[in-house]
């Protein structure tokens, strides 16, 4: 690897222990968010750093499989019906105090909130639909963390719908992807 | 091989091989950029290489880190090279994995090499001063070609 990018859970901390346990949380509900911050040990800055959430990289102990649990995750995001709404979200504005940037049900226009987003088909669930990591996050120049800066933070939290039939352990990953020049 | 190679016209070459550039010991940035004729980048089977006489190249890789898996991966590799304005075509030499580009100011005639198909592209007053970029995406093993404003 040309950078080795650490996630840790405080700022310039170690990296977190994994997996990182979101804790349970009942219908309609939402997770305790956890707080990231990300760095990296590159000579020269990282850009076009985007977030997006992703298939679950590591073994898998859910009660499906890693690829059902991000297509339902998904789907949740997704959902035009306020019941099923919820899924993965993430939040960057630190520099607000997380004050907004939480994805909220708005009638099936998910998935854009300023400084924010909850994972879906058309927003941050792919290489090609990464959200791009704003100042807010605590960054200099939106989209790239420069070299020994460890200020770049955001937040995770997990919207369990209302609606949500299926009891059990879900898995799935965040990917940081981003561009380097040695 | 994973890396890239810069040619250049006195005969040099210098080398940024993935384990050199961990290990801060080989840089795009700070090797040698004047007179270069060449640039390749490799990934294994994958090579992509720019050919042109002396200019201005640029290389870059995109890569992922997963939280769960925060190792790093390339997943993309580029090279690019800005195209000058008395610069008229650039013969592309494509096969599934290798994509080869040549820029000059007349047609060149080019070494054919095996296997790949050759196409033939004119340069625009739209697209001179424009970036030439070609990538080998390796996440599903597609190489292509385009035009960026600017460096990547």
């Amino acid at each position: 690897m040309a950078v080795a990018i650490t996630w840790s859970a405080t700022n310039n901390g170690g990296a977190i222990s994994q997996p990182l346990n979101h804790g349970n949380v009942q219908n309609g509900g939402t997770t305790t968010p956890a707080d990231i911050w990300l760095r990296h040990n590159g000579t020269n800055s990282i850009t076009s750093c985007a977030l997006y959430v992703n298939t679950y990289s590591g073994t898998y102990n859910g009660g499906a499989s890693a690829a059902t649990d991000f297509t339902e995750l998904k789907a949740w995001g997704d959902s035009a019906v306020e019941a099923s709404f919820g899924g993965v979200l993430v939040n960057m504005n630190k520099s607000g105090s997380y004050a907004t940037g939480w994805a909220v049900y708005n009638g099936h226009t998910v998935g854009s909130p300023v400084y924010g987003f909850v994972g879906c088909t058309a927003t941050g669930s792919s290489s090609g639909t990464g959200v791009t990591i704003p100042t807010q996050a605590g960054i200099a120049s939106a989209g790239t963390i420069e070299t020994a800066e460890t200020d770049c933070g955001f937040q995770i939290k997990i919207q369990v719908p209302t609606a949500e039939d299926t009891a059990g352990k879900r898995q799935f990953d965040v990917t940081l992807s981003y561009v380097y020049t040695s | 091989m994973r890396g890239w190679i810069k040619y250049f016209a006195d005969g040099a070459q210098e080398r940024g091989l993935d384990r050199d550039v961990r290990l801060k010991k080989a840089s795009w940035r700070n090797s040698r950029q004047t007179d270069i004729i060449k640039v390749e980048s490799h990934h294994d089977k994958y090579m992509i290489c720019i050919l042109a006489s002396g200019g201005e190249y640029w290389q870059s890789d995109n890569y992922i880190s997963s939280l769960f898996s925060p190792d790093t991966k390339v997943t993309i590799r580029r090279i690019q090279r800005k195209t000058e304005q008395q610069e008229n075509f650039i013969i592309l030499q494509a096969s599934a994995y290798i994509l080869s580009a040549t820029i000059s100011i007349n047609q060149p005639l080019v070494s054919p090499i095996p296997e790949t198909k050759q196409q033939v592209i004119l340069l625009t007053e739209a697209n001179k001063g424009k970036w030439f970029t070609i990538e080998m995406d390796l996440q599903n093993g597609e190489i292509r070609s385009w035009f960026a404003d600017g460096k990547i």
